[in-house]
């Protein structure tokens, strides 16, 4: 076979026959670290599909040892409302020996297509001292 | 697409000057599939030659490139039947602007190319698991997927028959929100090369040699994958290999 003509493609009618009704989406965030926790960074992302939201966070820069605790709330950083989901629902950010650490949580509920949802990172369960936080953005 | 052939099937060629029919050595040779997705690639030996080996047959085309040369994309062929090689011929159109010699005194030792500095800002800076050049040396693996599957919570499944027919899976592939499994996102030189479709795992082993590997970078969990490898199906895990053409 010879391939002279350069750029000639062939057309072919591909049809996915996997394709979903419900497109899922991803959302991301970068955690902005409170005034008094300048060293700590972080990023989060979300995938919600028509079985729920899938949520993770990474955390960098924070206290080797240390646990903290994180929620997907309503609204913004700057005026965030409910939690969404039970503490039970977010896993403990267990830092690391280089100052990482990351956690999942999968939720029941999807995310409002035009939605407001921040991500905030808070010192303990005791102490909610809040770390950083980070406005979810969809792409 | 008819039913797939069991046994491996190998699809080669040769890409050459248009003009001088001489052969094109280190031309970047892009094996795609009918959804253009990348299955496989390879850059051509001093005679100009390429070589792939598929596990099924099917409906592929060829994205062509060298430097100097203009581009070639080459229409969709059904080379693999009966296990005949299939000998393609591809000839690259030079590029007509003629630039004058050039004559290049190193200054500096020689810089890390942009995306692997992304690469090693991320070792440093972001999450993931890096295998690095040295490691596989070291490690001298036969396949990719020898390494990954010594990472924590990475494994290997074996679809078909056949030593070759491993597909990497993670622990959190094997059941996401939706009950069902999904599939490991696998990008190979920033291109995701993972279908994301029932049975459109990657066989990573066919798609890359260890020979070929600069880094590998795997990200495990959602809240650390850089925003380049998001996609919907990255809750299942995220492999970004970099070849040494990256570099």
């Amino acid at each position: 076979m010879l391939f002279a003509g350069l750029g000639v493609t062939l057309s072919t009618a591909c049809v996915d026959l996997n394709k979903n009704d419900v497109q899922p989406s991803t959302w991301e965030a970068t955690l902005m670290p409170a005034p008094a926790f300048p060293g700590l960074a972080g990023q989060a992302a979300a995938v919600v599909s028509a079985a729920g939201t899938d949520l993770g966070v990474g955390l960098s820069g924070a206290t080797p040892g240390a646990q903290h605790t994180w929620a997907l709330r309503l609204g913004t950083c700057a005026l965030p409302g409910q939690q969404i989901g039970e503490d039970t629902d977010y896993p403990r950010l267990a830092v690391s020996d280089s100052g990482k650490a990351a956690a999942e949580a999968i939720l029941g509920t999807q995310l409002a297509r035009d939605g407001s949802y921040a991500v905030v990172v808070r010192l303990s369960t005791a102490d909610t001292t809040r770390l950083a936080c980070g406005n979810l953005a969809r792409r | 697409m008819s039913a797939a052939s069991a046994a491996q099937v190998v699809l080669d060629g040769r890409v050459i000057d248009d003009l001088t029919a001489q052969p094109l050595p280190s031309a970047s040779v892009l094996l795609l599939d009918p959804y253009n997705k990348l299955v496989g690639y390879a850059t051509t030996d001093d005679a100009g030659h390429f070589r792939f080996s598929q596990r099924r047959n099917g409906w592929y085309r060829l994205q062509v490139s060298a430097i100097g040369y203009q581009q070639a994309l080459t229409p969709y062929v059904w080379p693999m039947r009966d296990h005949v090689y299939a000998e393609l011929e591809v000839r690259l159109a030079p590029h007509t602007v003629l630039l004058a010699p050039v004559e290049v005194t190193a200054l500096s030792p020689r810089e890390t190319s942009p995306v692997l500095a992304n690469v090693e800002h991320r070792r440093t800076h972001g999450f993931g698991v890096q295998i690095t050049r040295a490691q596989i040396e070291a490690r001298n693996p036969t396949n990719v997927s020898d390494m990954l599957t010594e990472l924590p919570g990475v494994y290997a499944v074996h679809r078909g028959s056949g030593a070759g027919g491993r597909v990497i899976s993670m622990s959190r592939s094997l059941a996401g929100p939706a009950g069902g499994p999904c599939v490991v996102q696998i990008f190979l030189d920033g291109q995701l090369a993972t279908r994301n479709r029932p049975g459109g795992d990657v066989v990573l082993d066919e798609l890359v040699s260890p020979l070929d590997v600069e880094v590998i970078e795997v990200f495990r969990g959602l809240g650390t994958i850089p925003p380049e490898f998001l996609t919907p199906e990255a809750r299942c895990g995220v492999i970004a290999i970099w070849t040494k053409r990256s570099n």
